[in-house]
């Protein structure tokens, strides 16, 4: 903990300004962070996410729904938007503000509507305004537990128990939500996540979380990096710590395939160590959302162009693994990749650039990995439930798993852990660790 | 008959929500916004998130999709978030 009674002083101040100006026009114009996000939130990634059977539905047995335009973003827009909103300063702007009950509050964020949503089999954009609501005043994750409330549906279809909780009914669900808050009863087992209620009761193959954490709403049969993020992920199936490979899999503009596992663990590696850094300096993620060149975005995912682009990725892994390993030379600051490190370099005077900034992201990675260690886990909590590795999404195309199997020794050794998952002494050497 | 969804910025474009059509694929849907709503609109268009029944069309055949009586084809913005 670090405090002090002194406004701390700015390297270059000048500069600082100047260059923020220049990034904040940079955002405003870029179609991601200047259109999409303030005109539909991340809500808008509903539509989007059900096109390329990514969208989680029916607890992640299924990956379309074909009601799912009712609680997209672009509905969310056009029928319940109040104004737009957003954290401090923020150029963006991406928040949605809507009525509940009379009361100007905050509106759904992607995972919200994915898991409130087709997940729970429950189309109903009214309810899940509300259910949105309520966990916000009662501090609780949606994604945790609703995905848990999936969970708990599952079960009850199997006939293994019964929490009162079906799919396809969200109505009962602001009591539910209620009771779990304060532990009444049997909904405090709900309280306790998934992962627990599948050491009690069984279901551990359909309980959809990774180290005990509930997984985030794309579902990985469709971005199978995107599972491999989830499985190695240290907060556990967070998609953010995970990497958010599903950005370049099935949810955005420029698409590898989402099946190949070619280039899945480096770029899964670059991109955890990206957004680790991005994170560790206090940075909202969605600033690095621009890394995606605006052409793109003006010639459309079905551009030959950006197919091509698209397929040149896939099979990047060789490219990739070279740029990580040039990290420590690479000495620029653009503001297309990462321009956070720009900002710190001039705060701070510190000489951070594009590459040690993503070194730094590895750092932090690498530690918390040693925790995670520590703590107990080892390479068997590097997995996923049997759903995902084992039962094709698609019954007629055997490739719709995720195959960690082919996927977990390609990415321990471009992070430089052993055949166990452990970070070797050279690499954290190299990261200047002491173990 | 087949409808003609459309989202922004399309939408700002062509001043309406839906269309009917009885074009036989996407790319003669594609023409048809052209025909009838001008070059801007089939810019939009074209670098939109294409869609058939919520399918995206690149899980099909791109802009030579069949499309059926009954289909649904939407041009959706492009998202980000997470």
């Amino acid at each position: 903990m670090a405090y002090g009674t002194k406004r701390p002083e700015v390297h270059n101040r000048k500069g600082f300004n100047k260059y923020v100006k220049k990034w904040v026009k940079f955002l405003r114009n870029h179609p991601m962070t200047g259109e999409s996000l303030p005109n539909y939130g991340s809500a808008g990634l509903v539509s989007k996410a059900n096109s390329t059977n990514a969208l989680p539905t029916h607890n992640f047995k299924y990956g379309h729904s074909k009601d799912a335009h009712y609680i997209s973003g672009e509905t969310l827009t056009d029928q319940f938007l109040l104004r737009n909103s957003s954290c401090i300063s923020c150029p963006i702007r991406c928040e949605r503000r809507v009525m509940v009950d009379g009361k100007d509050v905050k509106g759904p964020e992607y995972e919200t509507c994915g898991f409130f949503g087709p997940n729970i089999d429950a189309i109903s954009m009214e309810n899940m305004l509300k259910l949105n609501y309520l966990c916000d005043i009662l501090g609780m994750d949606t994604i945790s537990l609703a995905s848990t409330i999936a969970f708990a549906m599952e079960l009850k279809e199997n006939g293994v128990a019964d929490f009162g909780v079906t799919f396809g009914n969200s109505d009962n669900l602001f009591e539910v939500v209620k009771k779990v808050a304060v532990r009444e009863g049997i909904y405090s087992d709900l309280a306790n996540g998934s992962k627990w209620m599948s050491e009690k009761y069984g279901g551990k193959d359909y309980a959809m979380h990774s180290k005990g954490l509930e997984m985030a709403s794309y579902e990985p049969r469709r971005s199978v990096g995107m599972g491999l993020g989830y499985a190695t992920s240290n907060r556990g199936g967070c998609h953010l710590n995970g990497g958010y490979l599903a950005l370049l899999e099935s949810v955005g503009v420029l698409m590898t395939d989402p099946l190949s596992t070619s280039a899945k663990p480096a770029l899964t590696v670059f991109l955890q160590n990206g957004m680790e850094a991005v994170s560790a300096a206090g940075f909202c993620l969605f600033s690095a959302q621009s890394f995606v060149p605006a052409i793109f975005f003006r010639l459309g995912p079905h551009h030959p162009f950006t197919r091509a682009v698209g397929k040149i990725a896939t099979h990047s892994g060789p490219a990739v693994r070279m740029l990580l390993w040039m990290m420590p030379v690479v000495r620029f600051n653009s503001l297309f990749l990462f321009p956070h490190a720009e900002t710190l370099r001039l705060i701070t005077g510190f000489p951070f650039y594009t590459g040690s900034f993503i070194k730094l992201g590895e750092r932090g990675y690498n530690m918390e990995r040693l925790y995670n260690m520590r703590e107990g886990l080892a390479k068997k909590d590097d997995s996923l439930p049997d759903r995902l590795t084992k039962v094709p999404q698609d019954p007629d195309n055997p490739k719709t798993v995720v195959r960690l199997d082919k996927m977990l020794p390609v990415y321990y050794k471009v992070r430089g852990w052993s055949k166990d998952g452990v970070p070797t002494k050279r690499t954290l050497r190299k990261l200047g660790i002491k173990a | 008959m087949k409808t003609i969804r459309y989202y922004a910025p399309l939408r700002g474009i062509v001043k309406k929500e839906s269309d009917e059509t009885e074009a036989q694929t996407v790319g003669d849907v594609l023409g048809q916004i052209k025909t009838t709503y001008g070059k801007q609109a089939y810019k939009a268009a074209k670098s939109s998130l294409i869609v058939v029944n919520d399918v995206s069309i690149g899980l099909y055949d791109g802009k030579k999709t069949a499309l059926k009586d009954g289909d649904v084809v939407g041009f959706l913005p492009l998202c980000g978030g997470g």
